[in-house]
């Protein structure tokens, strides 16, 4: 088989993206669908001059890739919308100050993640407080350039750090990398992802790593995703061994380094090394070490959901089934439709909050439908998405990573202690 | 656009629902066929049928064409909207509106996806049959729209064969109702007429659909071949031999290397030059009896191996693989055009040996992803738009298969349509006469040319108002004692000669199938000749292989059928009174009885036609492959119009192997409902039975004693028929509906079919007999039972109650008043033979005058053969 013609003319019109795409799912109309936005993106890459239509057509596009996992022509849809996203940033309008703003989160704060996770406290004891949504309270989000601070709404109220982790092992076969938004705010996540590395051969942290750069990537701000894999690509260099993530998200942007950087010659070889050797969490687990360890105290109905990036972007669907299925008091239960997109898509759910809110709307009914007690899902954004959607509609689910589940059940323990329940 | 204008569309759609900005326009300027593109003026979202018709009303007041659109996954162009046409986009209207799974009945709105209603008809052990390749996003209008098939209709029928009733806006912007709750329009099939016809007639706003049960068991095979024709010959040989799986497809090398390299490969045998893919459906017993005769068939007949599904997920990944194909060789091919022709199946290897070859002497490459089993090819031609000699030498591989598919005796399409790709060639297929009643109906139906104009027929057919209406002065009307003249026309010329001459005299006209004038019932009203076709007799041609039998209208049925059976095969639905009726008598009044089940009737087994128009014009429609939509579906309309819209002289009809078994079994039961209650159970659950009925006590069978009979009849090979038979008896044992007791006859011609057959019987001299048929969705028919006396049969599968009496009124009290049901009521003679037909509760009327209209101006042909009571 040749290689992509990276081209929208590989699209042969079959239409059969149409019935996995979310908004299309909602709207119904071309442009609200991957086939429409494959022609928008040519408009586009063409210099039309009728940017209204496009533009909103386009940045309404989630970007779960759901089209290109089931495209039988074989569509880069995901670097072709990359590509368009880049255009489409160049295109924005935005005052000054919006921009300025925009470029200190994403620029600055995102890509130091070290730095990000001293903001935790405060968090957290705003959180507690009931204080989070005080910018809110004071209407700053109508204010021009403002309106993300509706983000306030997806943290959680509660952070909990959950049991410790045990301690790296130098020479361990692998190399954890941390997520920034979920070091930040789900720090139980993580310290369960460390324990079952720990029981699989242990893990080792690395020094100078940075955000993985999705965000930036999928806003458009494409040379600063580039420079952060530039920089996360030397700092695991130095090491051998299996990069692995518990996040979705950015287990796919590292398995994409290879693809950001393939015209970049100093660095394409060495982007493709290292994106040979990420792994997602579940990728490294072995169903049987869960199978043998006690398990959990009491039964649990759990519903998992596929995080896009997981399923879609990084074909990881069963894997995380089977290490569930292997825990001895589980019992998981399937929603009609746990492919679908939630609507947290990176920042989605603040540029277009009508369709984001669309889509966890469908999705909570699903889960509500399962009986689920539980909901399990491995990313950060769909985590926030879901914890807000569960909170705000009362439902007595709590919503946490799959990892916090395998550990439970390695240390055969039932406490609560990571995820946020409400009711 | 005006701005105006666009102001009155946002006071009929919501302004989210009107797409006018030139982008938004530009998405919707085609479908999946890509040479043709035209950006349409506006894009309209209508979200109810009310919107739709307050668009074709504006439409109208403004003379702007109109194309309707599903998902745009067409493969003919149809979508393609004309110079100056408002989009119509169904996706917005995409409920739900009933679905009765005991009934076994859904209606829905166009916009809903395939999918969707098989997802949701799945939880209740239901599908919806056609599974056209696109069915994961084609909209069920669209479907209808193109008359879809899809790899089970080898088994189960293509859309039209699944269509109860329709809601529709005309060109007057007026909302219509068609049909009802049960299958076949009575007594024009007007919503047979509209599938297939690619939104030139009236835009369908909601569709009322047959669903069927899932499968008990299924089997999937995979059959390698060393060579396309190989396999092709194989599948020829196999239906020959009477073998009738679910599905059979074949796929080449080229489609499975495209498909086993795009996401859906899914462990196709790529070293194969061609692969059948087989499926087998129905009780686990049969299942399993017939994997075994294909095994033994397929590996006598060269596949290199046998390979078989072992789990549903992997079946699940070969039919995605198989759907996908089209999809799939977007990775080998720039574009792709993909040609739809059907071939009478013997023709099967020839067909596609040829094709290749025409392609590959375009040097253009291709691919085969096909229906075998129907003899629908689908060779997908790789090209490159961008590239004008591609595009030329594209056209004349395309026009290559068109001329070798009317050479084979085959058809333009069998699903996708003619749509705008190939109404140029329209004409190599039907002749001009044979266009004539085709654009008549269209002129009458569509006089502007409102609905998707440019599709089907060649430019220069256009049709301008009153161009095909000969409007002379109405016909003299005989006076009261006139007593009308009996033709009998030795040949087809002689009958023609009779028709145009009549014609300058303006006389009114009967065509009957009785050999004497003494046999005619009751006459239907005024009529000045009386034209006998019983000397247009004999079998044309029974083409074994190909399962078709061509007959002159006036063969008798019983010497047609003894003929059929001598040759191991056999016309698959009973009549009443089978001695004394006409292959044509048959087709004219759309007769099956008491077994009306699946397809088993003439609307669905008639393929081809040739006729006379009302002044002797000749024309033919249809043809000897089981999938068309090359034009408008005349075969369909025709059968059942009572003579009334043209005169049959002959039929191409559908003929099948004769079964092994044929097995009548009657359940006693001592009360009604529990007979009521195991019928209902019997017609919801099983599947694809031979024919469900119900029969009071006062139905006299012979030897039998009085009950309450439920009959079942089963069809087809021992095991099958056994394993049927115990699974229904099973089913009802399990629901406390276990019969008294049990009859069972297998036997043709046994005395408790024929009883059950030939009812009402004729009256004798002096006493009067009326025959009055109801029709309505299975509860409605359930639910008047107490209220009819003990003189019935009902036909359950076939959603049709046959009863006796003694006067021409209605049914009093009316049970059936309100709501969807048609009642039916005719005198018969001593012969048997039924007098003119009175309707009460038709839907749709205005419509079917304006049909009846176009086919017969004068209402020269049968005149009052049916009223419209």
């Amino acid at each position: 088989m040749a290689e992509p013609r990276f081209d929208t003319r590989e699209c042969v019109v079959c239409g059969l993206c149409l019935e996995v795409c979310p908004t299309y799912h909602l709207r119904r109309d071309e442009g609200s669908g991957p086939r429409g936005r494959l022609r928008l993106m040519d408009l586009l890459e063409a210099g039309d001059p009728d940017r209204g239509v496009w533009d909103r057509y386009l940045r309404e596009c989630v970007g779960c890739l759901a089209c290109q996992a089931c495209c039988p022509a074989g569509v880069p849809y995901g670097s072709l919308l990359d590509r368009a996203q880049v255009r489409l940033a160049a295109n924005r309008r935005a005052g000054p100050i919006a921009r300025r703003l925009e470029a200190w989160i994403l620029d600055g704060l995102l890509t130091r993640p070290a730095r990000l996770r001293r903001w935790r406290p405060l968090l957290a004891v705003l959180g507690v407080l009931r204080l989070l949504e005080l910018p809110l309270w004071l209407g700053l989000h109508r204010l021009p350039g403002l309106q993300w601070l509706v983000g306030l709404r997806w943290i959680p109220r509660r952070l909990p750090r959950g049991p410790a982790a045990p301690p790296p092992r130098p020479g361990a076969p692998h190399l954890f990398f941390p997520g920034c938004v979920s070091g930040l705010l789900h720090r139980a996540e993580e310290r369960a992802a460390l324990r079952l590395l720990d029981a699989h051969g242990g893990y080792d942290l690395i020094g100078g790593w940075a955000c993985c750069g999705a965000i930036h990537q999928h806003l458009g701000r494409a040379e600063v995703a580039r420079d952060l894999a530039r920089r996360n690509i030397a700092a695991f260099e130095t090491r051998p061994g299996l990069i692995v993530t518990q996040t979705a998200g950015c287990g796919a942007a590292l398995k994409e380094y290879a693809r950001w950087l393939a015209d970049d010659p100093a660095w394409a070889a060495r982007a493709r090394r290292f994106s040979e050797r990420v792994r997602d969490l579940s990728e490294v687990l072995d169903p049987a070490v869960l199978a043998a360890a006690p398990g959990l105290d009491r039964p649990r109905r759990v519903a998992y959901d596929d995080p896009c990036h997981a399923i879609h972007a990084q074909g990881i669907a069963a894997g995380p089934r089977a290490l569930l299925d292997a825990v001895a008091g589980l019992e998981r239960v399937e929603m009609d439709h746990p492919e679908r997109c939630c609507g947290a898509g990176g920042t989605y759910f603040l540029r277009q909050r009508a369709l984001s809110s669309a889509m966890i709307g469908e999705k909570l009914a699903e889960l509500r439908a399962t009986g689920a007690k539980e909901l399990l899902t491995a990313n950060t954004g769909c985590r926030l998405q879901w914890e807000k959607a569960v909170r705000e509609a009362d439902l007595p689910v709590a919503v946490r990573h799959p990892a916090e589940l395998w550990a439970e059940a390695l240390d055969g323990g039932g406490k609560r202690s990571g995820g946020e329940m409400s009711g | 656009m005006d701005r105006r204008l666009l102001s009155r569309l946002h006071a009929i759609l919501d302004p989210a629902d009107v797409l006018a900005g030139r982008v938004e326009r530009l998405l919707y300027d085609g479908d999946s066929q890509r040479l043709a593109r035209r950006t349409p003026e506006v894009v309209l979202l209508p979200r109810s049928a009310e919107q739709t018709a307050a668009v074709v009303r504006l439409a109208r007041e403004m003379g702007v064409p109109l194309t309707a659109r599903g998902a745009g996954t067409g493969l003919s162009g149809g979508a393609v909207p004309a110079q100056g046409s408002w989009v119509v986009s169904f996706t917005r209207m995409r409920r739900i509106l009933s679905l009765d799974p005991a009934a076994r009945q859904a209606w829905v709105e166009p916009g809903l996806v395939n999918r969707e209603l098989q997802e949701a008809a799945a939880p209740h052990g239901l599908r919806f049959a056609p599974d056209p390749s696109s069915q994961t996003v084609s909209t069920l209008g669209g479907n209808l729209a193109e008359n879809a098939g899809g790899p089970h209709c080898f088994r189960s029928g293509v859309t039209t064969q699944h269509l109860l009733g329709l809601e529709i806006v005309d060109d007057a912007g007026e909302i219509h109702h068609l049909g009802g709750d049960w299958p076949g329009g009575d007594p024009l099939d007007a919503v047979g007429l509209l599938a297939g016809s690619e939104g030139t007639l009236a835009l369908v706003t909601a569709m009322g659909l047959r669903l069927v049960p899932l499968p008990e068991a299924v089997a999937t095979l995979l059959a390698p071949f060393a060579g396309l024709e190989a396999a092709c010959a194989a599948v020829s040989e196999l239906l020959e031999a009477g073998l009738r799986p679910a599905a059979v497809e074949i796929l080449d090398a080229e489609a499975i290397r495209a498909v086993e390299a795009s996401v859906f490969h899914a462990g196709w045998p790529e070293n194969a030059e061609a692969v059948v893919l087989l499926e087998l459906e129905g009780p686990p017993a049969a299942v399993a009896a017939g994997r075994r005769t294909l095994r033994e068939h397929l590996g006598g007949h060269g596949a290199l191996r046998v390979e078989e599904a072992e789990s549903p997920e992997t079946r699940l990944l070969l039919w995605r693989g198989r759907k996908g194909a089209f999809g799939a060789l977007g990775r080998l091919y720039r574009d792709i055009s993909v040609q739809d022709i059907c071939v009478p199946i013997s023709r099967l290897p020839e067909a596609v040996r040829r094709v290749v070859e025409i392609v590959r002497a375009q040097d253009l490459p291709v691919a085969n992803t096909f229906h075998a089993g129907d003899g629908n090819l689908h060779p997908n031609i790789g090209y490159d738009r961008d590239d004008p000699d591609q595009r030329r030498r594209l056209h004349l591989a395309t026009e290559g298969i068109m001329r070798l598919a009317v050479e084979l005796g085959g058809t333009l399409s069998g699903e996708h349509g003619i749509g705008l790709e190939k109404s140029a060639w329209l004409p190599l297929a039907l002749s001009a006469a044979d266009r004539h009643p085709q654009l008549a109906l269209k002129a009458a139906l569509d006089p502007q040319g409102r609905f998707n104009p440019g599709k089907i027929f060649p430019a220069a057919d256009a049709p301008a108002p009153g161009r095909f209406l000969h409007v002379l002065e109405g016909p003299a009307r005989p006076t009261a004692e006139e007593d009308p003249r009996f033709h009998r026309p030795g040949r087809e010329g002689e009958l023609a000669e009779l028709l145009a001459d009549e014609a300058g005299r303006g006389r009114l006209l009967l065509a009957s199938g009785a050999r004497l004038r003494e046999e005619l019932p009751e006459l239907p009203g005024p009529v000045h000749d009386i034209v006998s076709l019983a000397s247009l007799q004999g079998i044309l041609e029974h083409a074994r292989a190909d399962f078709t039998v061509t007959v002159r209208a006036g063969t008798p049925w019983s010497e047609l059928q003894a003929a059929l059976a001598e040759a191991g095969q056999e016309l698959d639905w009973e009549v009443s009174f089978p001695d004394r009726r006409s292959v044509g008598g048959v087709v004219a009044s759309d007769e099956s009885w008491p077994f009306r089940a699946g397809q088993r009737s003439p609307r669905d087994r008639l393929l081809g036609l040739a006729g006379l128009l009302a002044h002797g014009e000749a024309f033919r429609a249809g043809g000897r492959v089981v999938k068309n939509v090359t034009g408008y579906d005349l075969p369909r309309l025709l059968a059942g119009s009572r003579g009334a819209l043209a005169v049959l002289t002959r039929l191409t009809l559908r003929t099948r192997p004769l079964p092994e078994v044929r097995r009548l079994l009657l359940l006693a039961y001592t009360d009604r409902e529990a007979a009521q209650a195991a019928a209902f159970r019997v017609y919801a659950e099983l599947d694809d039975p031979a024919g469900v009925i119900l029969a009071p006590p006062g139905l006299d069978l012979p030897g039998l004693p009085r009950a309450w009979r439920v009959g079942l009849r089963l069809e087809g090979d021992a095991v099958t028929v056994d394993a049927a038979d115990r699974g229904a008896r099973d089913r009802l044992s399990r629901a406390g509906l276990a019969p008294a007791e049990v009859a069972a006859e297998e036997d043709r011609a046994g005395p408790w079919l024929e009883t059950l057959r030939d009812f009402p019987r004729p009256p004798r001299p002096g006493q009067p007999r009326v025959l009055r048929e109801l029709r309505a969705g299975p509860r409605r028919l359930l639910d008047c039972l107490p209220y009819l006396g003990e003189r019935w049969v009902l036909d359950l599968a076939g959603l049709r109650l046959r009863l006796a009496g003694e006067d021409g009124d209605w049914l009093s009290p009316g049970p059936l008043t309100g709501g969807r049901a048609l009642e039916r009521c005719a005198v018969l003679n001593t012969q048997g033979a039924e007098g003119p037909s009175r309707f009460r509760g038709l839907a749709g009327r205005p419509w079917l005058e304006r049909v009846l209209h176009a086919m017969d101006p004068e209402g020269r042909l049968a005149p009052g053969r049916w009223l419209l009571g």
